[in-house]
This record gives C-alpha cells, sequence and structure tokens, in this order.
C-alpha cells in the first residue's frame, strides 16, 4: 500500500518539477506576479473587465509577434512586420463598402504572403542578411503604403471587424478567443509538426539541417511568408479595434514585438524558445505599459523602464541559462 | 615585378576590399547624376551644404562600423544621439552663465557631452561583455532608456545652444567648410590610427572569428568594452554636430540614423558578420545616401519615394556583392551562420 502511495508521491512530483521548472511556466508566473503587484499598485485592477481588456490590447501584439517569434527562432529577424501591419489595416478599411469582405480579407492576406515570399527570396537566393532584407523591404513598403493612401488613410473598419476585435461572447472578448486560438495553431505547428521539428533544426544549426537533406530555402521562404501574414492579420485585427487605420500605425509595434519574443525566452541566436513563451511576454509588456500609463508616469519615464524591464528580464536568463 | 610572392598587390587588395570598391563605384554613380544634375554643386555653398547634411550621419556611421565589425548591431546609435544632443541643448546656456564666458560653456558643454556619450557606450559594452548578451538585444533594451533620457530632458522640441557654437562647429575656415574638415579628422586622425593600431587589428579579429581571437591570446573583453565606448562617444559626437546644424534639441527625430547608419555601413561594404570592411567604406555609405536625397529633391521625386528607394539600393547593394561570391564555389554548400 505504502508504495503506491510512494509511486504517486513520486510521479507526483516528477509532474511538479517538469511543469513548475520548466523556464515558459516561469514566465507565466511572473505574468500573475506582476498582475498581482500591480493589483497592490492599482486596487482597481482587480477586476475581469481590466483584465479582459488588458488581455485583448495585448493580443494585438501577440499575433504580431507570432512572426517575429518565428523568424527570431530561424536565427533571423523580421522588421517589415509593422509595414504590412499598417498595409493590411489600410487595405481593409479603405475597402469597408466592396461587397465581397471574404474577398478583400484574401487579398490582404494574400498580399502580405507576397510580401514575405520576397523577404524570403531575398534572404535565401539572394543572401541578404535579414536584418537588411526585412530593413529594405519596411522601407519600400512604407513607399507603397503612402502610394496607396496617397498620404492619408480613408475609411473606417468593417463592422464585422469591428465585431471580432471589441465584442465579448460569453463573458469572454472575441478577439482573446482568436488569439488563444492562433496560440494554438502555432504551437501545433511547432511542436507536433516536422515542419516546426526542421524550424528548430535550422535555428539551431543550419549545416547539421542542410547535410540531413532538409531543404533549408524552403522552410526559410515559409516562415518569412507566415510572419507577413500574421502581421497582416494582426494589422487587420487592429484596425478593427481602432476603428480605423492611419499611416505609422505600426511603429510603436516593432521594438516591443522583439521585447516580447525575448522575454518570453526566445533566444536571439534561435533554435532555443517558442511562441509559448512570446505570449505572456506580451501580456507582461501591456501590464507594464497599462501600470505605467495609470502611474501618470510620462512617456519618458515609460520608455525607461520598459528598455529597464526587458534588460533585467534577459540578464536573468542568462544566469538561469549559466546555472 | 608585380607578382610578390604568389599573389599580386593588387590581388590580394582586391580581395579584401571587394565590398568597399563595390560601394564606391555606387557612390562615383551617384556623385556623377549629382553633378550632374547640380550646376551649382562646385560653389561653395553648394559642397558646404552637402557635407553639413551629411556629418552627423557620417559619425554615426564611424561608430556603428566599429560595432559591425565585431559581428553585432548597435540599435541604440540614434538613442545616444538623441540622448547627447538633449543634454547639450540643456546644459549649454547655463554653463555658459555659470562660468560666464561663451566659449568657456560651449567647451564645457562639449565635454560633458562627449563623456556621457562614452559612457552610455561603455554601458553597452559591460552589459554585452559581462552579461554576456547579445549585442542586439543590449543596445535594443539601452535605446528605449536612452531615448527615455533623452525625452526627460527635452520633453518638447527646443532647447538654447549658445550663439557662437554653430560657428564654432561649422561654417567654413577661407574656402574649406569646416563639415570637410571634420570628415578628414574622422578618417586621417581617428581611423586610420585605430586601423592601424593592435587594437585595431583586435577588432577585425575578434569580428572574423571570435574564438581564435581568444585563443590567440587576445583580449577580447576590453576590445569589446573600447568598441561600445567608443559608438557611444562617437554619437556624441554626431549629436554635437547635429546640435550645430538644428540649434536645437529633438529626441523623437533621431530615431532614423540608427537604421540609416546600419543602411550606410552595410552600403559600403561592411560585413554584418564582422571582419571585413571599415569606415573607408562607411563613409561611400553615407555620401550615396546623403546624395539620393539631394538627386531626388532635384528630380522633384515625391518625399516618400525616398524609403523606397534606399531599400532597393540595399537590397541591390548587397546582392551584387553576393551574386560574385556565389559565382566561385559556395554554391553547394550552405555558408556558415
Amino acid at each position: 500500500m505504502t508504495t503506491i502511495i510512494n509511486k504517486i508521491k513520486l510521479s507526483l512530483s516528477e509532474m511538479y518539477k517538469k511543469l513548475f521548472q520548466s523556464p515558459t511556466m516561469k514566465i507565466y508566473l511572473l505574468v500573475v506576479i506582476l498582475y498581482f503587484a500591480s493589483c497592490i499598485i492599482q486596487p482597481n485592477y482587480f477586476s475581469s473587465s481590466y483584465v479582459m481588456s488588458t488581455l485583448v490590447l495585448a493580443s494585438f501584439l501577440g499575433v504580431l509577434a507570432i512572426g517575429q517569434t518565428l523568424a527570431i527562432l530561424l536565427g533571423g529577424i523580421d522588421l517589415s512586420i509593422i509595414v504590412t501591419f499598417n498595409l493590411a489595416a489600410v487595405i481593409i478599411t479603405a475597402n469597408v463598402d466592396n461587397q465581397y469582405q471574404m474577398l478583400i480579407v484574401f487579398m490582404t492576406l494574400l498580399i502580405s504572403a507576397v510580401i514575405g515570399l520576397i523577404n524570403g527570396l531575398g534572404i535565401t537566393l539572394l543572401k541578404v542578411t535579414p536584418i537588411v532584407m526585412t530593413l529594405a523591404m519596411q522601407s519600400i513598403l512604407t513607399t507603397t503604403l503612402y502610394l496607396y493612401t496617397n498620404g492619408m488613410a480613408r475609411g473606417r473598419s468593417p463592422d464585422w471587424l469591428r465585431f471580432i476585435s471589441t465584442e465579448s461572447i460569453g463573458g469572454i472578448r472575441v478577439m482573446f478567443i482568436l488569439w488563444i486560438l492562433i496560440a494554438f495553431l502555432i504551437w501545433v505547428l511547432l511542436n507536433r509538426t516536422t515542419f516546426g521539428r526542421r524550424l528548430y533544426g535550422l535555428g539551431n544549426s543550419p549545416n547539421v539541417t542542410f547535410y540531413s537533406g532538409i531543404n533549408n530555402n524552403m522552410i526559410t521562404i515559409i516562415v518569412y511568408m507566415l510572419s507577413s501574414i500574421c502581421a497582416g492579420l494582426a494589422g487587420m485585427l487592429y484596425a478593427g479595434y481602432l476603428g480605423h487605420a492611419y499611416i505609422g500605425m505600426g511603429l510603436s509595434f516593432l521594438l516591443p514585438s522583439i521585447a516580447a519574443v525575448v522575454i518570453g525566452g526566445t533566444s536571439i541566436l534561435g533554435g532555443k524558445g517558442g511562441y509559448t513563451g512570446t505570449i505572456p511576454g506580451s501580456i507582461i509588456l501591456y501590464i507594464l505599459i497599462g501600470l505605467l500609463t495609470n502611474l501618470n508616469i510620462e512617456e519618458a519615464g515609460r520608455k525607461i523602464i520598459n528598455g529597464l524591464i526587458i534588460l533585467i528580464v534577459v540578464l536573468l536568463y542568462r544566469k538561469f541559462e549559466e546555472k | 615585378m608585380k607578382n610578390k610572392g604568389s599573389q599580386s598587390t593588387l590581388k590580394i587588395f582586391w580581395a579584401k576590399n571587394r565590398e568597399t570598391m563595390i560601394g564606391y563605384t555606387f557612390m562615383i554613380i551617384v556623385f556623377a547624376l549629382y553633378i550632374n544634375a547640380q550646376i551649382n554643386f562646385f560653389s561653395p555653398y553648394g559642397i558646404k551644404s552637402t557635407f553639413d547634411q551629411l556629418l552627423t550621419l557620417l559619425y554615426a556611421g564611424l561608430g556603428q562600423t566599429f560595432v559591425v565589425l565585431i559581428g553585432g548591431v548597435d540599435l541604440s546609435i540614434g538613442s545616444m544621439i538623441a540622448l547627447s544632443n538633449s543634454l547639450a541643448v540643456v546644459i549649454m546656456v547655463p554653463l555658459a552663465d555659470y562660468l560666464g564666458s561663451d566659449l568657456g560653456g560651449i567647451i564645457t558643454a562639449i565635454v560633458i557631452v562627449l563623456l556621457a556619450g562614452s559612457l552610455a557606450g561603455l554601458i553597452n559594452g559591460l552589459l554585452v561583455v559581462y552579461g554576456r548578451l547579445q549585442p542586439i538585444i543590449v543596445t535594443l533594451a539601452t535605446s528605449f532608456i536612452y531615448t527615455g533620457i533623452g525625452m526627460y530632458l527635452v520633453p518638447k522640441p527646443g532647447g538654447l545652444i549658445v550663439k557662437g557654437y554653430s560657428q564654432i562647429m561649422t561654417g567654413s575656415i577661407g574656402v574649406i567648410p569646416k563639415s570637410f574638415l571634420w570628415l578628414v579628422i574622422a578618417l586621417v586622425f581617428i581611423w586610420i590610427p585605430i586601423r592601424r593600431s593592435r587594437f585595431g587589428q583586435s577588432i577585425y579579429a575578434i569580428g572574423g572569428n571570435e574564438y581564435s581571437a581568444f585563443t590567440s591570446g587576445i583580449n577580447v573583453q576590453k576590445t569589446k568594452l573600447i568598441v561600445f565606448m567608443l559608438s557611444g562617444l562617437f554619437c556624441a559626437m554626431a549629436a554635437l554636430l547635429l546640435t550645430s546644424f538644428t540649434g536645437s534639441g529633438d529626441p523623437t527625430k533621431c530615431e532614423t540614423f540608427t537604421l540609416n547608419a546600419i543602411a550606410a555601413v552595410v552600403l559600403g561594404g561592411t560585413s554584418l558578420a564582422g571582419g571585413r570592411g571599415g569606415f573607408v567604406g562607411t563613409i561611400a555609405g553615407v555620401i550615396i545616401f546623403s546624395l539620393i536625397l539631394g538627386l531626388l529633391v532635384f528630380w522633384r521625386v515625391p518625399t516618400f519615394f525616398q524609403e523606397a528607394v534606399k531599400g532597393s539600393i540595399l537590397i541591390f547593394a548587397l546582392s551584387v556583392g553576393i551574386l560574385e561570391k556565389i559565382k566561385f564555389h559556395k554554391r553547394y554548400y550552405p555558408t556558415e551562420d
């Protein structure tokens, strides 16, 4: 009898170890701790509506950061996602009166995919470093953006989009549900498919994957296409949230997207980490932003604290790694 | 007697400086177009205003070149410029009043700003070396911090400078514009001595292969620290020049310098992997950038097209360099990243 109990105890403690000592769990723990800490500072945070609205705000960054996570996992980076984001938002708001909404959505995602395709081709065929390629695309797309809108974004978001981004079903915001769904898909992609395995392999060592007979270029191209598609998706959803689009709406998301990925434990060199970390990473960033805005800390102070947080988190990760 | 040993000096030169030469070829093309368009280029005003524009980017590019050479990227360049710029406009006039002399105020302000910039760079270096973090992450985070400090010092664009400041920093000595002198200083008195020193050799060694450099006895940590500190120092220099042109402080406008500096470095043939290239190429990159802007204005191209042109040039310049490599032997073997 005691041996069975001991066995149960043992397996429970093993489960406990695995669950709570995994680095990702630590980040989720950090989110909870941070939330409660902010509740102490601001008692009216202790409400479901606040939690929900923070989660929804974080979800836009979250979807945007999917692409960034994938690109960083490969050892690269995607600096063009913000303009793809902006472009998609602008397209969907400009065509609000078009009766074929599904077609517009499809076209927007298609355009995003093409952008990602160009990124991927430049990186693999022309062998241009990701930083430079996506930077260059960002510049080119900014011009495209201006051309498309003639300098000013017009239109407003279609009602169905506004519904997704702002309404709730059964007390939970639709946007949040959507985010969880997409996150689940990405998790499956990264952890349960061959593609995901190869992605990690490629991020860890391009040479080994190449000699294993895997088509490195194909994986890279698909990753950057996914990145741009997610950015376009995020752009559309954010436009739904705001009700309209404007030029420059993506700018404030670039560094936070990288920050969310890094805070989430993904190594900038690639091969380690994943989207499960980016989710709490985005949430943490938004709790902080909300808290700091609420405390009426001016933008200067907010920026400084933002940077300090990233530094502290990354330094802590380093310390844990070396142990 | 062209052959010295197994390779002629010309071949060696080409092999070592291939990408820089491509950068300069570009520059000459753009230069030719520029001169062709601007009839009054060779007037003193034409040359002066051209050099004025590119000075800030030049020093920003100098700092970025060092960091890129050791294999990293400095994303906080624009922020350090913002910080120094804000600091300059905040302390200069009070200092001049306190010391009772305009010149004293200017000089003290310059010294303080340079020290502050070096400190910012040093902090970057400490985090990279002792925190064992990637430069891109460290500079990403510190870019927030430094811009924040800049915004704290100068919440709205403004600030004051002492009246004689612009005259001292820019203007002309006779026919020669001072900005041209600043270029010469950067190249002849800063870059070339460093390049030829042991320190410079260490930089290239680290960029080529950090582990080999380490096992060869090079003090990698010290070199990296100094590199980042220099980056901050040159950003402060760039900020001082920027302040003399604009006469005020605006931390929010400095963000573009970061990516523009990376672009200029890359255009000039310095490899982002480190170990290849140098400031000589960056000069070409900076000139290309600034001249293109002037050209577009002259051809009456709408301003937002500038971005697309910048991007296309970047891609084009890099792929040209790479196509050469592919031609030779790396076709079937993946490049080590």
